[in-house]
């Protein structure tokens, strides 16, 4: 061998071949030497690497809401290839197997589980088998009793600093029953609310209390992994305002402060108006139908500059052939897919407005992430419960 | 590249491997070369290149991929003639011994040539995915220095992986 390549492959040549492997060789290329391993282990590798991987694969991972028939295991799909499915075992101790999936982000997975007496949270990846527990401190709202507290939840992944952060936002609102003397009836009028933000950074590997002034939304998504800019989005309504209004609440990850956004302006009288709200080709992106039998009316709006109301654009309307039931996922190549009918799958593409009907596995109630092959976690020193 | 080369008589260039034997290429292979490409535009191109990492069995091999891309892309075949053309000469030419490819690989990063410095990535990546610990130790030439505790504690976190 030519004696100038200094005996080995300078480490920069290593990186670049060792970056187009799989994440189960990489795992067992630990063990090559000390150099290796250190470079593996990189938290700059483990981006460079994920981002090839999510280039390269579109992966989905399909999972029921509660674990499936106790088994533990997710069900990855292929995106491209959407019958063959890939199970995944999540060896963790605590779950009550109702475990649902807040967000995912390169290959990690936050998981919290809602019912048990206060909400566990978990972080995994499940391609490389490591999890973490999250201990959130209790939400403790002085003079509130525990039952009484609402609790939302959010998970994002901020690029410039590299970090994952689980919001936890609890919050309990008052106010009182007024009797309207003429209709003999009575209403509640909203008086203002108590609430505590918490924090959790993967990098720190810890929890802060983020001081919030005022938190005067109701939020209607107990979890949400929607980030756009730097932001995860909830969809809540306004309460202290004369008017209750419906719109986004959003929580900043380096600036850690909620904003809003308001909906897009579209007529408000149909009662049964379903929204959800997603991300397509990284722009904030509203599905909306309207549930009025027999017909049923889709509107999709795309929020085309980032934060700027008037931005909101109408990309089409149409009249599906079967009852949405909800909207479960906005995917990264521009699908939105749907649940409708008896357990029937449909995967609406936000360009051609055409409906596709997708053989998904329909046993299951489920709902579906994203899934890449990834290296984050690696480091978590958490102990290894062998599955 | 410029439209002159085509009417005045080819540049040639003179590239000297480590172990001293002269190539004679034409400019349109040597610009393939990124860092001697960069000298030409920066004027500072003497018709005569010393490159000290790469040995004459290598610099052959560097010189043969690059005409072979270059008088492909110069052709005026049709574009997914030309691709399919190159998709059957890189397999071939990827079809060689595991040290000749290490070291193609060091020389196209050290000449800065992208394609083949990403086809022999791409070859070795898939060479070692199935390869054990051992084997892929000797390969690259590199030495176990883990103790053996160490090296246990690694293979039973992840004893998964190795199944």
């Amino acid at each position: 061998m030519n004696p100038y390549l200094l005996e080995r492959l300078p480490l920069e040549l290593v990186t670049a071949i060792l970056l187009l492997l799989p994440t189960k060789d990489l795992v067992r290329f630990l063990c090559v030497c000390k150099t290796w391993r250190d470079l593996i282990r990189d938290p700059i590798f483990i981006k460079k690497h994920f981002r090839y991987w999510a280039s390269k694969a579109n992966g989905y991972l399909l999972y029921k809401s509660g674990w499936l028939e106790q088994s533990r295991t997710f069900r990855l799909l292929c995106d491209k290839v959407p019958e063959q499915v890939l199970e995944i075992e999540i060896p963790f101790e605590h779950v009550t197997y109702e475990g649902v999936i807040v967000g995912s982000f390169n290959g990690l997975f936050c998981i919290a589980d809602l019912y048990t007496p206060r909400t566990t949270i978990y972080l995994s990846n499940p391609c490389i088998r490591k999890q973490r527990f999250i201990n959130f401190p209790i939400p403790d709202i002085p003079g509130i009793k525990h039952s009484r507290i609402s609790e939302v939840l959010g998970f994002g992944y901020h690029d410039q600093t590299n970090d994952y952060k689980i919001i936890r936002i609890a919050y309990h609102e008052y106010g009182k029953w007024v009797e309207d003397h003429t209709s003999d009836d009575s209403f509640y009028v909203y008086e203002g609310v108590k609430s505590r933000v918490d924090v959790y950074s993967l990098n720190s590997n810890s929890c802060r209390r983020i001081e919030v002034d005022n938190f005067p939304w109701t939020v209607f998504q107990v979890t949400s992994g929607v980030l756009v800019n730097n932001s995860v989005h909830w969809m809540a309504l306004r309460r202290d305002l004369k008017d209750e209004k419906f719109m986004i609440v959003t929580f900043h990850l380096e600036r850690e402060v909620f904003q809003q956004i308001s909906f897009p302006n579209y007529s408000n009288d149909d009662a049964d108006l379903w929204e959800c709200i997603g991300v397509l080709e990284e722009n904030l992106s509203l599905f909306v139908f309207h549930d009025i039998e027999p017909w049923q009316t889709c509107h999709l709006w795309v929020m085309m500059e980032y934060g700027v109301g008037s931005s909101w654009t109408k990309m089409y309307s149409l009249c599906p052939y079967v009852g949405i039931r909800t909207a479960i996922s906005f995917t990264e190549n521009g699908e939105i897919i749907l649940k409708a009918g008896k357990n029937e799958v449909l995967a609406l593409h936000s360009k051609a407005r055409d409906i596709q009907e997708r053989q998904i596995q329909k046993k299951y109630e489920f709902n579906l992430v994203r899934y890449v092959d990834s290296l984050v976690l690696l480091n978590s020193d958490t102990k290894l419960v062998e599955g | 590249m410029s439209s002159s080369t085509e009417l005045t008589e080819k540049k040639v260039f003179l590239l000297k491997s480590l172990d001293g034997v002269i190539f004679e290429v034409e400019e349109s292979v040597a610009v393939q070369l990124e860092v001697i490409r960069e000298l030409i535009e920066g004027d500072c191109a003497r018709p005569f290149i010393s490159l000290y990492n790469v040995t004459s069995e290598i610099l052959a091999l560097v010189i043969e991929y690059c005409k072979h891309h270059a008088e492909t892309c110069s052709g005026g075949t049709s574009a997914t003639i030309a691709d399919e053309d190159l998709k059957t000469f890189d397999n071939e030419f990827m079809n060689v011994d595991e040290n000749i490819l290490l070291e193609l690989c060091s020389a196209a990063d050290y000449l800065d040539i992208k394609s083949l410095f990403e086809l022999t990535c791409r070859t070795l990546a898939s060479l070692i995915k199935d390869r054990t610990i051992i084997e892929v130790r000797k390969m690259f030439n590199v030495e176990n220095d883990f103790s053996v505790v160490e090296e246990k504690a690694v293979r039973k976190e992840f004893a998964w992986a190795f199944k």
